[in-house]
């Protein structure tokens, strides 16, 4: 008996081993997070070699930081939007890189159809308001009626051999697009060196904005998890199953502050210089490329549920929205996607 | 004494065996396995920690004046000095795939486990 005793032992102990070790002994995958564009970057990468798919993570942070630092900053310095804007005379036609040029005008495309609540042309305002640096403050109506007249993309100019003009005292502001344009940089970067070659699949996320890319170790499918308005950084209210992608969210959430008990949020409505009123509290935008997904969102926030419709079917992307009383609308090619996993939001049909 | 070749003690030791077994390699199947707390500073790691061996609440302070309380299973931004405290707001991280970022301190406290597959792969906001 005691002897069989041992056997049984030894037999489900290799078989336990032998489990657990074919769990762990496949594809490879790699976290990375750290700090770059003023937000938190993570990199997670699934691929067979792992000296490249550290390489891999460290390309697809650096790319990022260096699109921020010497392209699409419009604080930095060092930056050609910073330099662009801080030109004597701006009404005066300046060639500038395809990179630059190339963004400003997606961007300015996409906002053209939010009815004036969005531009290319609005650091005039979200200067005013301290977006941009998070130093947020109320100003007064005299400010913002000064900087409205300053917002708006009708005096900006991109002409087709790369040439930008705009009116003085604008300011061109890629801010509401750059992490999504963050997460086109780092799928170009992996697909130029590393996809494909010993990375199988990628997951990177810029501020919030997400880029799938191959797939994941088990299946076919990535799982992002949308943010709980109000919940912590964390928790998430529902999951989305999708394959290469790319997601943004605007929520209000999102870099908000309180002045005399009053909450204001950072989405401005060009057209009142006022945070958008809504009853929305975010729209997550699924669409084919970063840039878009990112500017999408905002401009759904910003236009409501019946106008976003529209324009999303123009760009064949696919919207999430969720309202202050915890209902949830879908657009039709997401809703196979989507599970609800907290109780307290409800999906409704629409 | 006349001996089976499969007794009915034989059975439920083997039932209990394996079931024993199953509660080890479920866990490690379902992401709360091996939670490691993996924090950097700059890009550089500056502390890894097996989340299942701290036995008492102990504070990790970095050199940036971030303070850190690890506690068993979790982990969280005690203190920092930046101005909006969104790390501390991030409260105690648990599961894998969870972060909390200090921006102004360039400190990053991120949740790694080997087979996190219960968690999605991504959060947007």
């Amino acid at each position: 008996m005691q002897k069989r005793i041992g056997f049984i032992f030894a037999l489900v102990t290799a078989l336990t081993l032998f489990l657990c070790g074919c769990v762990g002994a496949r594809t490879k995958t790699l976290s990375k997070t750290a700090v770059a564009m003023g937000s938190a970057v993570t990199v997670k990468l699934a691929g067979e070699d792992e000296t490249q798919i550290q390489e891999a993570v460290d390309a697809v942070i650096e790319s990022v930081q260096t699109l921020d630092g010497t392209v699409i900053s419009k604080n930095a310095p060092s930056a050609e939007l910073y330099r662009l804007n801080a030109r004597e005379n701006p009404e005066m036609k300046t060639p500038v890189s395809d990179e630059l040029y190339d963004a400003l005008q997606r961007t300015k495309a996409i906002y053209a159809h939010s009815e004036g609540k969005a531009a290319l042309a609005s650091g005039a305002l979200t200067t005013l308001w301290g977006i941009d640096t998070e130093a947020f403050r109320v100003p007064s109506q005299e400010e913002i009626e000064a900087a409205k007249a300053l917002c708006g993309d009708k005096t900006v100019e991109l002409s087709e051999k790369g040439f930008v003009s705009f009116r003085k005292g604008q300011i061109l502001n890629l801010g509401s697009v750059g992490k999504g344009l963050a997460c086109d940089k780092g799928v170009q970067t992996l697909k130029n060196a590393y996809f494909g070659k010993g990375v199988t699949g990628a997951v990177i996320s810029v501020g919030g904005s997400v880029a799938t890319l191959g797939s994941p170790e088990t299946g076919e499918r990535w799982t992002v998890g949308i943010r709980d308005p109000y919940g912590t950084a964390n928790a998430y209210f529902a999951t989305l199953r999708v394959g290469e992608t790319f997601l943004s969210t605007s929520g209000t959430y999102e870099k908000q502050f309180t002045e005399n008990g009053k909450t204001y949020h950072h989405l401005l409505d060009l057209t009142t210089g006022y945070p958008a009123e809504s009853t929305l509290c975010s729209v997550t935008v699924c669409a084919a490329g970063g840039l878009e997904s990112d500017a999408l969102s905002t401009l759904c926030f910003l236009v409501g549920e019946e106008r976003a419709r529209e324009v999303l079917e123009l760009y064949n992307a696919e919207a999430v929205f969720v309202y202050t009383d915890k209902t949830v609308h879908v657009t039709a090619g997401l809703r196979d996607a989507l599970t609800v996993t907290d109780t307290a939001y409800r999906l409704e049909a629409v | 004494m006349k001996r089976k070749c499969f007794s009915k003690t034989d059975f439920f030791l083997i039932a209990a065996v394996l079931l024993i077994a199953l509660a080890f390699w479920l866990p490690s199947l379902f992401g709360n396995g091996d939670v490691t707390a993996e924090v950097t500073v700059d890009g550089e790691t500056v502390l890894k920690l097996d989340l299942q061996t701290i036995d008492a609440p102990r504070e990790f302070p970095l050199d940036n004046g971030v303070v850190l309380l690890a506690e068993k299973q979790s982990i969280r931004v005690l203190s920092a000095d930046c101005p909006d405290k969104l790390c501390v707001q991030a409260g105690a991280l648990s599961r894998a795939g969870e972060v909390a970022v200090c921006v102004p301190n360039q400190t990053v406290v991120a949740l790694h486990t080997a087979n996190g597959q219960s968690e999605p792969d991504a959060i947007t906001y």
